[in-house]
């Protein structure tokens, strides 16, 4: 049945109702009660006999409309159309459906939630890296220690230079590495250090020689990665693949030898995740060796983002089978490794003891809490009573916890809320991971209800490197940058804009964000919304400054100005405005949603139909601002767009690629465009700057951030924790001046502090 | 580390009854090898450093032969062996002797110039061409009649971790050289990895479903979804590893957590030997090769009261009858190993077709030189066992110094690959050796 819509869609809930529609309104709750709430319950929350599930979810008002119309009430299909429909599923919306209702009268409660993927693999690898004993800092020296000998067998006596090598690119062509020192037909080369992981993922390893070379990575034994040892004088590419985690630093070693070979070169080459294939560059290498590291590589299904932020509030067939699996992956390498982690052998008197005792530390750092005397029987001293053998018994016992909820659930403990369970959230919430020794010692001597201690504690956590990928994570999913594998430009429009200069941008984006969080001393967010200068190497600079001289090392970034007076820190970053934009053209309304939503919190419903953006059907004398005025024209469209073209065409100074400019074609562009705040006030507003002012002088889009912020890092809804809890949240990121590292701290400590799920009575 | 107990202990003790893990042979779930015809399989085994002739080669010639003293442990199968005296490697250039002797063995043909250099000669990189192993897998791959899940398996037993010409027998192709697998367990994992693991998880699961289900019941009622949807999901894996098991093949039961290293060869053999007759009995694959050591190879036979590594041993001179006799023993051990399989294979039915697996099983043991000390690549110890069409055992043929391409041209043939010539064409020439 064809119905003539009386209202003017989502302007509902941006404009204060007409009469009409709050008589419309009456109506739908009159039809409501009489036709509805008999089988969905007066508020949409079920009917144990008839329809028992709550009654929410996200289709638009037009959607249900139409579809109460066809088929409500159920025993009566016809009962309930037009116009009775319409008013009936805009009370609905407003009332119960819509999320933002759901919410409003259901608010959110802490929830039972496992393990996010990133926590289970971040707290498997540390477990084992404790049984070792512990992290390591990432030092400040870059570059790989290199020892150059004057023969082709790495003999010691024959060692002729001691040096730190920035990266591995050498093309000796006809000569010795060192003319004079080393004979051009015989001599080698073995590097050691470390290389420091970015990103967590696969690598592709390569290393490109004519000669003879190997390389070992995040192993102690022999067992190589990469093995071109014999070689005939013909330039080869060696390549194998690894999985690493980001923030921690893998040993690597590299031998390479030229034997009567013609020409001697060796490259170190890597295909990072999101990245293309180039020289492992400094930053990622560092001259000590350390320990290898587990890394996990069992697939994880993608966790459950439907509240906005990762957290682990599904089980699925693919997640409960990855997290045995993973735990299988860790117990097998302890037993590949044993005598790393229980020295001695097992016909040792006292092996299996020592076997048994490392279980018990084990669990004990898995379950982030003492062993109850039923675990310590179930988790240890089972298996070692049905294995004779320790090996057997270690296995046994790592796979039962590891795959125990008591390591999978960490909110759910078995005991109230203790010194241990503050510890365990402290550490979730900073570095996604278990313990470190310092604060279980805190937690052992029972001081963490000290606020202070924990803030000292939150503060100290948050040196670690996983303290630093975190927030980068945040900072991706804040920006909506997770899944930008395919970004890519029309290549004739723009030229240059390759893979390589994508993954630049992913670095500069990391290293302007790591450097005002990290490096700064106020850590101030406002710089990260203000700032008039971004991260370059020689390439970015090359493509967003034609024509400007790239001073220093063309692999390292460095912080260059660009374009004085246009830029606005994260806002104006080219990695997300290019993120924001067509192939060809930029995309105002995308980048509109974007400022909306993400930069000033404010709330939009989803458009009340699809509408596809097709630029050439307008005709081609209008500018694109134009094209997409007349587009979102319609009154209904207006009750959102009218909020995103403006903050959309503020950044239309920024092309695709996120270039600046100030024509379009032949025309000039106008960024300027009235804008109505949440309050009802209007400005003119006509650049990204003055976005970057409204998102810091606005309470509700600073309170926003601190919202996203603070339910990424603890995967908990903020509202659970009271209202008053997240204004004084709010009011302390504004009393210290918008420090970053100051938010994370208490937004990580208010966690600390929550009491566990309510037991049973 | 010491040998502790076999898988089967392993699962008994979880509650798994063997009983429940029946070894099921030939199911086509994983092979997937034809229905028709005979399978035909080869093994290639190596083992360094040359023989002691006059302890090799055998009294006699013809039908009518005695083995000699390092072939005694073939004595109950000696209807089955063929004994190949006069055939030489006759690769020369680049790369010393041990290199060509090992990655010419089963090329044929030569190496590259290249970065590695030996005791003596020339430095030498890869071997030029493919390996007849690999060239007869192929043969059979291409076939869907013959094909497999592998195709090929290369074990090794103590091979160390170095790949370089010393090392490797067995060519893909041109410089592209095939690294054994001398590691039982990653050999396991290889054939049954799903299955082990599948295994493992499955012997813990009823007792993460306990745990789940005594923190659910802690909980307050809106809390318990997750856990119960957990609990849910780990009964329905239980339910289908457990299925999983029954259609499942499996491998051999191997002795847990015995380390890579010299003192465990005897074990790490065995272990290797079983895994290769398994993976016979499930078709996984029709070639295999079983590489002890490498050319050059330096085993400790602790075992065998030997001090002194193979290597150093097989550069005495003759006359110093500690090192003649040692190598003597030594070379016993290895055709020991050999019997073992050969013991295996025929005991083990052919799960498809007639008879049992060593019927229709062509063994050929060789070796990377003549005899150790002069580092002669003449008369290879070469011998076969088993059976092959066109090849008669229970015989001993001296060939007076045929090259060894012509050997291999002759393995081909008994798989039906009539190969006109096979690595150096030079060395090829009149085509297949008569070993009927």
């Amino acid at each position: 049945m064809k119905c003539l819509s009386p209202y003017l869609g989502l302007a509902l809930f941006f404009s204060p109702l007409s009469t009409q529609a709050a008589e419309n309104l009456e109506n739908g709750k009159n039809v409501w009660d009489k036709q509805c709430a008999q089988c969905h319950g007066p508020m949409g929350q079920g009917v144990k006999e008839a329809y028992k599930d709550p009654l929410t979810g996200d289709w638009p008002i037009h959607k249900l409309a139409s579809y109460i119309d066809k088929n409500m009430p159920e025993e009566k299909p016809g009962d309930c159309v037009c116009k009775d429909a319409q008013d009936v599923a805009h009370y609905m919306f407003g009332a119960f459906y819509s999320p933002e209702a759901w919410l409003r009268i259901n608010p959110p409660r802490t929830t039972p939630s496992h393990l996010t993927s990133r926590q289970i693999e971040e707290s498997l690898s540390d477990v084992l890296a404790n049984l070792r004993g512990g992290l390591v800092q990432v030092p400040k020296e870059r570059g790989l220690q290199g020892t150059y000998f004057n023969d082709r067998n790495f003999n010691t006596g024959k060692i002729t230079i001691e040096r730190v090598d920035p990266s591995i690119r050498f093309d000796y062509g006809e000569n010795a590495p060192e003319e004079g020192k080393l004979g051009q037909d015989a001599f080698s080369v073995r590097w050691q250090g470390s290389l420091l992981a970015e990103e967590t993922g696969w690598y592709e390893i390569s290393l490109h020689s004519e000669n003879g070379c190997r390389l070992w990575l995040n192993e102690e034994d022999d067992k190589k990665l990469i093995d071109g040892w014999v070689a005939s004088g013909i330039m080869a590419e060696h390549s194998a693949r690894i999985r690493l985690l980001a923030g921690r630093l893998y040993p690597i070693r590299i031998d390479y030898f030229n034997f009567k070979g013609k020409t001697a070169s060796i490259h170190l080459l890597w295909t990072p995740p999101h990245g293309t294939k180039q020289i492992i560059p400094e930053r990622n290498l560092v001259p000590n060796r350390y320990r290898a590291t587990f890394v996990p590589t069992t697939p994880f299904p993608p966790d459950d983002t439907s509240g906005g932020y990762p957290r682990g509030t599904l089980v699925s067939r693919k997640w409960s089978e990855a997290a045995a699996f993973a735990a299988l992956e860790a117990a097998d390498y302890v037993i590949e490794n044993l005598r790393r982690f229980v020295p001695g052998k097992p016909e040792d008197k006292d092996y299996t003891e020592k076997a048994r005792k490392f279980c018990e530390t084990a669990a004990t750092l898995a379950f982030r809490h003492p062993l109850a005397p039923e675990q310590q029987e179930k988790y240890i001293q089972a298996p070692f009573s049905s294995f004779p053998a320790p090996a057997d018994a270690v296995k046994r016992s790592l796979l039962l916890t590891f795959s125990s909820p008591s390591f999978l659930y960490p909110n759910l403990l078995d005991t109230p809320t203790d010194h241990y369970s503050v510890a365990s959230r402290l550490s979730l919430a900073l570095n996604d991971s278990l313990p470190d020794k310092g604060i279980l010692g805190l937690a052992d001597r029972k001081l963490l209800d000290n606020p202070k201690i924990l803030q000292e504690q939150a503060r100290r956590m948050l040196g670690n490197e996983s303290a630093k990928t975190k927030l980068q994570d945040f900072f991706y999913h804040w920006l909506d940058l997770h899944n930008t594998v395919q970004l890519a430009k029309d290549k004739e429009t723009y030229p240059g804009f390759d893979a390589a200069v994508v993954a630049d941008l992913r670095t500069s984006l990391q290293d302007f964000i790591r450097h005002i969080a990290w490096e700064t001393e106020e850590a101030d967010f406002r710089q990260l919304l203000q700032a008039d200068y971004f991260y370059a190497n020689q390439r970015l600079a090359g493509y967003y400054l034609p024509g400007s001289e790239f001073k220093g090392n063309p692999t390292a970034f460095e912080p260059i100005p660009l374009d004085p007076g246009q830029r606005a820190g994260l806002l104006t970053h080219p990695y997300l405005l290019a993120q924001f934009a067509y192939a060809r053209t930029s995309s105002p309304i995308h980048r509109g949603v974007f400022l909306t939503r993400k930069v000033l919190g404010r709330r939009l419903q989803p458009p009340p139909e699809a509408v596809e953006f097709e630029e050439d059907k307008f005709p081609g004398h209008l500018t694109l601002r134009e094209k997409i005025e007349k587009l979102t024209s319609p009154k209904n469209c207006q009750g959102c767009h009218s909020i995103i073209n403006p903050l959309g065409f503020t950044l239309e100074n920024f092309d695709a690629v996120g270039r600046y400019r100030k024509t379009l074609g032949d025309k000039a562009i106008d960024t300027q465009a009235p804008y109505t705040t949440e309050t009802g006030k209007t400005l003119v507003i006509s650049s990204a700057k003055d976005i970057a002012g409204l998102a810091i002088s606005s309470p509700s889009a600073q309170k926003a951030f601190v919202k996203q912020l603070f339910q990424y890092y603890t995967k908990q809804p903020i509202e659970a924790f009271g209202s008053e809890a997240y204004s004084k949240l709010h009011q302390s990121f504004v009393d210290n001046k918008f420090n970053l590292r100051e938010l994370i701290v208490a937004a990580a400590v208010l966690y600390a502090q929550m009491p566990d799920l309510p037991q049973k009575p | 580390m010491k040998p502790t107990q076999n898988r089967r202990d392993f699962l008994r003790k979880l509650g798994v009854t063997p009983a429940a893990l029946p070894f099921l042979t030939g199911l086509p779930s994983l092979g997937y090898g034809s229905a028709c015809g005979r399978r035909q399989r080869l093994v290639i085994m190596f083992s360094p450093n040359g023989t002691i002739p006059s302890k090799y080669w055998p009294e006699g010639e013809g039908g009518d032969f005695k083995l000699s003293e390092i072939l005694e442990p073939l004595q109950p199968w000696k209807s089955h062996v063929l004994q190949l005296k006069g055939i030489h490697n006759k690769i020369k250039g680049d790369g010393d002797r041990h290199m060509r002797g090992m990655s010419c063995l089963l090329t044929g043909t030569e190496l590259f110039p290249g970065n590695v250099q030996g005791g003596s000669d020339t430095p030498a990189g890869w071997a030029k061409g493919i390996s007849i192993d690999q060239e007869i897998k192929n043969f059979l791959q291409n076939d869907p009649k013959t094909r497999t899940r592998f195709g090929s398996l290369e074990f090794g037993v103590g091979v160390s971790d170095r790949a370089d010409p010393w090392t490797r027998m067995s060519y893909a192709g041109p410089n592209q050289p095939v690294a054994p697998t001398d590691d039982p367990y990653q050999m396991y994992r290889k054939l049954y990895g799903q299955f082990r693991e599948r295994e493992d998880i499955l012997s813990i699961l009823d007792e993460v479903h306990q745990d789940l289900k005594s923190l659910s019941g802690k909980l307050a009622k809106e809390d318990r979804e997750l856990l119960g949807n957990h609990m849910q999901l780990v009964r329905e894996m239980e339910k289908e590893f457990e299925a999983g098991k029954g259609q499942a093949t499996k491998g051999p039961a191997l002795q847990e957590g015995v380390d890579n290293q010299n003192d465990n060869l005897p074990q790490l053999s065995r272990m290797q030997v079983d895994l290769l007759v398994n993976s016979f009995t499930h078709d996984f694959a029709r070639v295999a090769t079983l590489q002890y050591t490498k050319s050059v190879g330096q085993a400790r036979m602790g075992w065998l009261n030997i001090q002194e590594s193979h290597h150093t041993l097989s550069h005495k001179p003759d006359k110093d009858l500690d090192a003649f006799q040692w190598l003597t023993q030594i070379n016993t051990w290895f055709a020991g190993e050999l019997a073992y399989l050969v013991q295996r294979l025929a005991e083990t039915p052919d799960p498809h077709g007639e008879g049992n697996l060593l019927d229709n099983t062509l063994i050929l043991w060789g070796n990377e030189l003549g005899k150790g000390n002069s580092h002669t690549l003449d008369n290879i110890p070469f011998t076969l066992v088993g059976s092959a069409p066109g090849i008669r055992t229970g015989q001993a043929l001296d060939l007076k110094g045929e090259a060894h391409n012509r050997l291999l041209l002759s393995l081909a043939h008994a798989f039906g690959h009539n190969l006109q010539t096979f690595g150096n064409p030079q060395l090829s020439e009149h085509g297949p050796l008569d070993l009927s």
